[in-house]
């Protein structure tokens, strides 16, 4: 792991200097602020859409947290496999990872800061949207049980890393940053129709797909299994991005 | 002498073609080694086999006293920390000011302190970025290269390796690298691969010759330029009637090759005592001043060009 912290830190900068600050945490606060509106307008734009005389009933925290890790598994789950796409094909199309490995850079601890900064830029920002999606929804609907949106917001952060280890991974091996986006959303939505076989959504991470949404209903849903197959199963994303990064030639 | 670079039996083949193709060669320690070859030659994958970012298809590449094909990831990564390596295009995060890629190529090779300030602040003067308050985005390519050869030398390297280190300088900027180049001799080994002969004669003390990834010669600049330049070329200045002298040398039979020049022309003698004795009775029977008569030394160009040829 000879050079980590150095390569860590450049890793950590580059995302304050670039755009990458921006993207993900503005997607974030956004479904944070939007989630509890959308919830509350919803029964009137589908009134007036519907055009008929339907009562629907009056919106709720639930509908708002629903909205909230609905916004999490599609807008903002697409958001994080479109920005680490170009994570380490990137740098060896610039030339910058074959630079930095000149100078001492392990293959190891190139992958692992890759990684680890890649899950504070993802865990960060949704530590802080979460926190504005709580108070936006007590705003809105005078309450925000803080217990089941932290349980639907962590099964879907879960998720997320593992995507990003997944989407490195695939960064690692394919040469092309668009190869990688296509494929790894492919992949995703493999994921979330393997959810729907018993057992793949009890044992496995695809049972991650599902569990941010049943959690936030209130539901009693054991997710525990898939959240340890997806550290067991990221952990060896992580071995396999640094074998592949060492077969790689610069 | 020892060897700071031996390449032994290298072979690089890619499914359609060959790079390098059985390359034999080493480089002296504390030598400017120069390693020449027309584009496509097979230099670059060389140099990423040297370092250990290609595998060789077969054969081996010894750095440092270290074998880089059984070298592990920790033993390449305290081997590369040793050397300093400028790519053919240097790749840098372009977010970043000169001063923070020296900073952070510093920190990878594990200079500290006021080591590396001081470090830093010598290799931006030398590399004339200083005061440019730019991020290395908006460089242009001139300045890119000479940022990539202050970073090369950060860590005070053992072995400076430079792919095409001047290609993209202006006469200037390519002076500053040659000298700096050349005031390592003794110090730093440098491998400085590149097609522009100029530069190997002016600073090499040994130069390898490559041509479709095969090693056509290797040896010093004056070995290669006697043993294959040789001493058989001759400039003739002469006043008066040049044109009856290129007719009366054209009949001998020791003159090989004649080129006209401005004022007499240049003998390829095949003979070289009697050329001696027989151009001054040629000269005074045909009643011309004769200016000058001497060897033409043989440029590095000159070898190559003759090597290369030779071999296509």
């Amino acid at each position: 792991m000879t050079g980590f912290g150095s390569f860590l830190v450049k890793e950590l900068r580059e995302i304050v200097a670039t755009w990458r600050l921006f993207v993900l945490p503005l997607t974030l606060l956004f479904c944070a602020v939007a989630s509890p509106l959308l919830a509350l307008a919803t029964p009137y734009i589908v009134g007036t859409v519907a055009n008929l005389p339907l009562t629907l009933p009056d919106p709720t925290v639930a509908d708002a947290y629903a909205q909230w890790t609905k916004n999490l598994g599609q807008m903002a789950l697409l958001v994080v496999i479109v920005s680490f796409s170009s994570a380490v094909n990137g740098e060896r199309a610039s030339g910058t990872a074959a630079m930095a490995l000149s100078k001492g850079l392990t293959p190891a601890a190139f992958i692992v800061a890759k990684v680890a900064a890649a899950y504070a830029l993802v865990a960060v920002p949704t530590a802080l949207a979460t926190l504005v999606m709580a108070l936006t929804t007590r705003v809105v609907f005078g309450e925000a049980p803080v217990g089941t949106l932290l349980r639907a917001t962590v099964a879907w952060l879960v998720l997320a890393l593992w995507c990003v280890t997944a989407v490195i991974l695939l960064s690692t091996v394919l040469d092309s940053a668009s190869a990688t986006a296509g494929l790894a959303i492919a992949a995703w939505v493999a994921l979330a129709v393997i959810s729907s076989w018993g057992p793949a959504a009890r044992w496995s991470p695809a049972g991650l797909v599902g569990a941010p949404m049943a959690l936030a209903m209130g539901s009693e849903t054991a997710w525990a299994w898939p959240a340890l197959t997806a550290a067991v199963t990221a952990a060896m994303l992580v071995v396999g991005s640094v074998l592949a990064l060492r077969r790689r030639e610069l | 002498m020892t060897q700071c670079v031996s390449v032994d039996n290298l072979t690089k083949a890619y499914p359609v073609h060959t790079a390098v193709d059985r390359l034999t060669m080493s480089v002296p320690q504390g030598s400017v080694f120069g390693f020449l070859g027309p584009n496509g030659a097979g230099k670059t994958t060389t140099v990423r086999m040297v370092l250990g970012f290609a595998r060789p298809t077969s054969g081996s590449v010894s750095v440092l006293g270290h074998d880089i094909g059984s070298s592990n990831d920790t033993d390449l990564a305290r081997l590369r920390r040793r050397i300093g390596f400028l790519p053919d295009v240097p790749g840098f995060y372009p977010w970043m000011s000169a001063r923070d890629v020296l900073r952070f190529a510093a920190s990878l090779v594990g200079v500290k302190g006021t080591t590396l300030t001081k470090r830093t602040e010598s290799l931006l003067e030398l590399a004339g970025l200083s005061d440019v308050r730019q991020r290395v985005g908006g460089y242009s390519r001139g300045m890119k290269q000479r940022l990539g050869i202050a970073q090369a030398l950060i860590g005070a390297p053992d072995l400076l390796v430079l792919d095409e280190p001047t290609s993209a300088l202006d006469p200037i900027g390519r002076k500053a690298v040659l000298d700096m180049v050349a005031a390592l001799r003794g110090r730093t080994s440098v491998f400085f691969s590149t097609h522009i002969l100029s530069d190997v004669e002016r600073v090499c003390d040994e130069v390898a010759i490559l041509d479709k990834g095969r090693l056509v010669t290797q040896g010093s600049v004056e070995e290669l330029k006697t043993r294959y330049g040789g001493s058989s070329r001759y400039a003739l200045d002469v006043t008066g009637d040049t044109a009856r002298l290129r007719t009366t040398l054209g009949a001998e039979a020791w003159v090989g090759r004649m080129i006209d020049t401005a004022s007499g022309v240049e003998l390829t003698v095949n003979d070289l005592d009697l050329a001696r004795r027989r151009v001054p009775a040629i000269v005074a029977g045909l009643d011309v001043g004769l200016v000058r008569f001497e060897p033409i030394e043989t440029s590095l160009e000159d070898v190559f060009v003759s090597l290369v040829q030779r071999d296509a």
